[in-house]
């Protein structure tokens, strides 16, 4: 309750200052007002005097000064206006301003081809990310990309899809550095699942089928939902694909979410798939369920996935490990707990909680 | 309209007006309309003056009357301004004070965002009303005064200016009704288009991955066209209001002029005296004008009113109670049912929590674990059966107390926007020594973390803890339950979402929090059930088994897949087997 009133005292304050201002801007125009009669009577009533005008046109003069003053009120009223929205204007034309991605001069996505990363380094302002880093995720295979919170695991994946240039060394595919391939063609064939699904409300067709340039049949996404086993929900539904799903999914589970969304990345059909924490916000059970949907929908893709989910790890054909932004081994789970460091650190963290279990 | 009003005066019930500022605001209103009306009968009698000899006193006078009708309105801008602003502050306070002892179900039924408006801008408008009361009153008023002068002008003239007022009150009460409709279409338009915006914004990584950036804008654009019609729309119902007060200028210009001229070329009006008239008729229509429009508005912040006295009106928690008398005992939930909006959660749950043990509960997503802690809490109240501590409902407590004796520590954003410091002392009524906070830190395990930090103590952590790793914020706010000391924890285990390290540390923190303490734990993995003395299976809102770890390994599927599933991929089988064998052995 205190926190409470000392911001509402804050904003109470904040209003008397435009209440402030509103009695100076009341006082100008009043000012101008009193000087207007003042030129108006005392010196109508002197000239009337002298005989220079006649009362007809002084009155006349009367009846125009009126539309004088309040001509001045508007300007002054639209002087306030120009002012406050000169700010916000600012804001806009630093958006609009801003540079776009470009698209010029962009080839096409190479068929095939693995991808890799040829020594690169990544900062965010002062911050750097990532240091030199060097790996390939070869075609067809799954990687999982494991590391402490903020060694620059899902940096990585932002470079994939260039949604950030690298500041040296270069993201390739196959031949084909990422920047040169058109945004279209390079982010069309990716697939990206992450921990919180992203979800739009609208019905479940809507949500099923975002992203998909192509018409596509209620056939095809049964089909796609029987083999990710999201058509059990979605039969259990009154109105079917029409249902209404909340923001965010948030009407759905965790895992259902996850299946909703892997059901999606199937129809779209990508070459690469890449997933963030995909199971992470979920509890053992339906993790399990998810990682078995993964592997069994999607055999002989490309798949990198961020994880520290030990189960996971268990099940990919290549790990790559990154600490502090740097390189600390890639390889297979039994190579790397032979070979690294941070990597046996890692697991034996995992296992430590085992053990002390046990 | 009496039952807007009625609804109005429910909302000033028990909050302090600034009275004398009111009365103020009021004497203010009616002095400045007779200074106008006074320099309006000055101005018609110079003019007369003048056809014969200037009155320089008249000059002056009137060049003082205008001095200070200046000097009043910008004392009125001020003070009913200042009158406005503390009413506001207090309706607010009121209501966010209100908001806070609602029980918990009250903010599943409306949205949550929408509450948030009813503290911010709702407030502000049925602060409104009172300036709209005042100015309601200071225009029947000058209107008043305005046709009285008219009268004395010039009787027959005055009395054709009558028919102003039907013709003035016809065209604003069509304007009202109309801006009424339009703004409210414009609103809803633009409350469409921000819900729009503030998710496609959150999910633009989506759109940018998917390459929907096409489509998108086709449907911000179909969007953006509606609202800008409706836009169009409100603006043409105000070119509707200009139309209207042309249309009465015309009418005081006739009456004034043809009739007025006619007088005044029979000699019967002083030029003068018709430039009065003339002048007063425009002040006077103004008025009727406003008149209707602070009706309209009434009715406009009838909807916005009737939703504070709706929330001012429902019941708090109930907080009276006896004290616990009983520091510890089981806690007993017994036949406990809960729904959530018609939806079943918990079905006949049975089960009991020993005194100084530690209880985990697992299940599916969805089977109700997060329920039975808000139950415990006493943010819900059960649909049937009841829990009870020892042998007493614990609805007999007093809320504070029973509050007191519990502490909560979740894995969702658990901090609030401040410093570590006040974090860590958040709800903590005494005075907290350096030493206990340090003490409290290193057993939390953030000391070290802290230590670091060029603040210390004193950094701030962001809006919802987001200047520090999710690990470092369960460790804070581990630290909080800490030092509320409380004899029960309710724990939803805090480590799911983290790394393997960060994991480890918040897992030493809660053992160093749990010493002593009956616990409650959501538990979403199986190492953290291993601890428990006993474990619940929930499942669908129900209790399928109850036992220690070891039973349950032998007798229950769900929690034996639970156990396999918390093993590394790698070696799954080994790992379930060894664990089966560690404990049949």
């Amino acid at each position: 309750m205190k926190n409470g009133e000392a911001a509402a005292h804050k904003l109470f304050g904040a209003n008397m200052r435009v209440n402030k201002l509103e009695c100076a801007i009341t006082a100008l125009s009043t000012v101008i007002g009193l000087a207007q009669t003042m030129i108006v009577m005392v010196f109508g009533v002197v000239m009337l005097k002298r005989g220079a005008i006649t009362i007809q046109q002084w009155v006349a003069f009367y009846m125009f000064s009126g539309t004088v003053s309040n001509t001045f009120s508007t300007l002054i009223g639209y002087w306030t206006d120009l002012k406050t929205i000169q700010g916000t204007l600012a804001r806009t034309a630093d958006l609009l301003l801003a540079p776009v991605e470009s698209e010029e001069g962009k080839e096409g996505m190479p068929e095939r081809g693995d991808l890799i990363f040829d020594r690169v380094s990544f900062s965010y302002g002062e911050k750097q990310a990532l240091h030199e880093i060097s790996f390939t995720i070869p075609e067809g295979k799954s990687t999982a990309v494991i590391g402490l919170c903020g060694s620059g695991k899902t940096t990585s994946l932002s470079l994939i899809e260039h949604f950030y240039e690298a500041d040296s060394g270069e993201v390739r595919i196959g031949n084909v550095p990422v920047e040169r391939i058109s945004l279209d063609e390079l982010r069309g064939s990716m697939g990206y699942v992450q921990q919180g699904a992203d979800i739009f409300c609208g019905t479940a067709r809507e949500a099923l089928t975002y992203g998909i340039h192509r018409p596509v049949s209620d056939d095809e996404i049964w089909g796609a939902a029987e083999k990710s086993g999201f058509r059990k929900l979605l039969k259990s539904w009154d109105q079917g694909l029409d249902t209404p799903i909340a923001a965010g999914g948030t009407s759905l589970s965790g895992g259902q979410r996850q299946r909703l969304v892997l059901t999606r990345e199937f129809l779209r059909d990508p070459k690469v798939l890449l997933l963030d924490e995909p199971t992470s916000a979920l509890d053992a059970a339906a993790s399990g369920m998810v990682q078995d949907t993964i592997f069994s929908m999607f055999p002989g893709r490309t798949k990198l996935i961020i994880t520290h989910d030990l189960s996971l790890i268990g099940r990919v054909d290549q790990i790559v490990v990154l600490h502090e932004g740097a390189m600390a081994g890639c390889g297979t789970y039994e190579q790397l707990l032979e070979g690294c460091e941070v990597f046996q650190r890692l697991v034996a963290a995992h296992q430590g909680e085992k053990e002390a279990a046990l | 309209m009496i039952r807007v009003i009625r609804n109005y005066t429910k909302i000033f019930k028990g909050i302090r007006l600034p009275w004398f500022l009111l009365f103020l605001v009021v004497a203010l209103s009616f002095v400045k309309t007779h200074l106008e009306v006074e320099a309006i009968t000055l101005t018609a009698s110079i003019i007369d003056g003048t056809q014969n000899a200037v009155r320089t006193e008249e000059l002056i006078r009137y060049i003082e009357f205008q001095v200070l009708s200046g000097v009043s309105l910008v004392a009125f801008t001020y003070i009913s301004g200042l009158a406005l602003q503390k009413i506001n502050l207090d309706v607010r306070l009121k209501v966010w004070d209100k908001m806070m002892h609602l029980p918990t179900c009250y903010y599943d039924s409306d949205n949550v965002n929408e509450l948030v408006t009813r503290v911010t801008t709702d407030a502000d408008s049925a602060g409104n009303y009172f300036q709209q009361v005042i100015n309601l009153f200071a225009a029947v008023y000058a209107a008043i005064v305005a046709y009285q002068k008219l009268f004395s002008f010039q009787s027959r003239m005055a009395a054709a200016m009558l028919l102003v007022i039907p013709l003035t009150l016809g065209v604003t009460a069509l304007y009202s009704a109309l801006t009424y409709k339009r703004s409210a279409e414009s609103k809803n338009r633009l409350a469409a288009t921000m819900g729009y915006l503030v998710e496609r914004v959150r999910g633009l990584r989506l759109i940018k991955s998917f390459r929907m950036e096409g489509e998108e804008m086709e449907k911000a654009d179909r969007l953006f066209k509606k609202q800008c019609k409706a836009d169009i729309l409100l603006s043409y119902v105000s070119m509707f209001q200009l139309a209207g007060m042309e249309l009465v200028g015309c009418f005081c210009i006739v009456v004034s002029f043809v009739l007025g001229g006619r007088l005044v070329a029979s000699k019967e009006l002083g030029i003068g005296t018709l430039i009065g008239f003339y002048t007063l008729t425009g002040l006077a229509s103004v008025r009727l004008a406003e008149i209707c429009t602070y009706f309209g508005s009434f009715a406009g912040n009838a909807g916005i009113v009737q939703k504070i006295g709706k929330i001012l009106e429902a019941p708090d928690e109930v907080e009276e109670g006896c004290e616990m008398d009983v520091a510890d005992a089981d806690i007993h939930v017994k036949d406990v049912s809960f729904s959530y909006q018609a939806r079943p959660v918990l079905k006949k749950v049975c089960c009991t929590i020993p005194k100084g043990k530690i209880t985990a509960i697992v299940g599916t997503n969805g089977a109700g674990k997060s329920t039975l802690f808000k139950l415990l809490e006493r943010m819900y109240q059960p649909t049937e059966g009841e829990i009870c501590f020892d042998e007493r409902n614990i609805t007999d407590f007093n809320l504070t107390s029973w509050r007191k004796s519990l502490a909560i520590v979740t894995q969702e954003k658990p901090l609030l926007s401040g410093t570590i410091r006040e974090n860590i002392l958040y709800g903590v009524e005494r005075t907290v020594t350096e030493e206990e906070l340090v003490h409290v830190a290193k057993m939390a395990n953030i000391y070290e973390f802290v230590c670091r930090l060029p603040e210390g103590f004193d950094a701030q952590c962001g809006p919802g803890g987001s200047n520090f790793s999710g690990g470092q914020q369960q460790c804070i706010a581990i630290a909080r339950a800490m030092m509320r000391n409380p004899d029960y924890l309710l724990l939803d285990e805090a480590t799911s979402n983290l790394d393997a390290r960060s994991g480890q540390q918040v897992t030493e923190a809660l053992n160093n929090l749990m010493k002593g303490r009956t616990t409650v734990l959501i538990a979403h993995n199986y190492s953290a059930t291993i601890f428990a003395d006993q474990v619940i299976v929930l499942c669908d809102g129900e209790v399928q088994a109850c036992g220690s770890p070891e039973e349950l390994l032998k007798t229950n599927d769900y929690y034996r897949t639970f156990a396999a599933a918390g093993c590394s991929g790698a070696g799954k089988e080994a790992c379930v087997n060894e664990i089966k064998n560690d404990k049949l052995q």
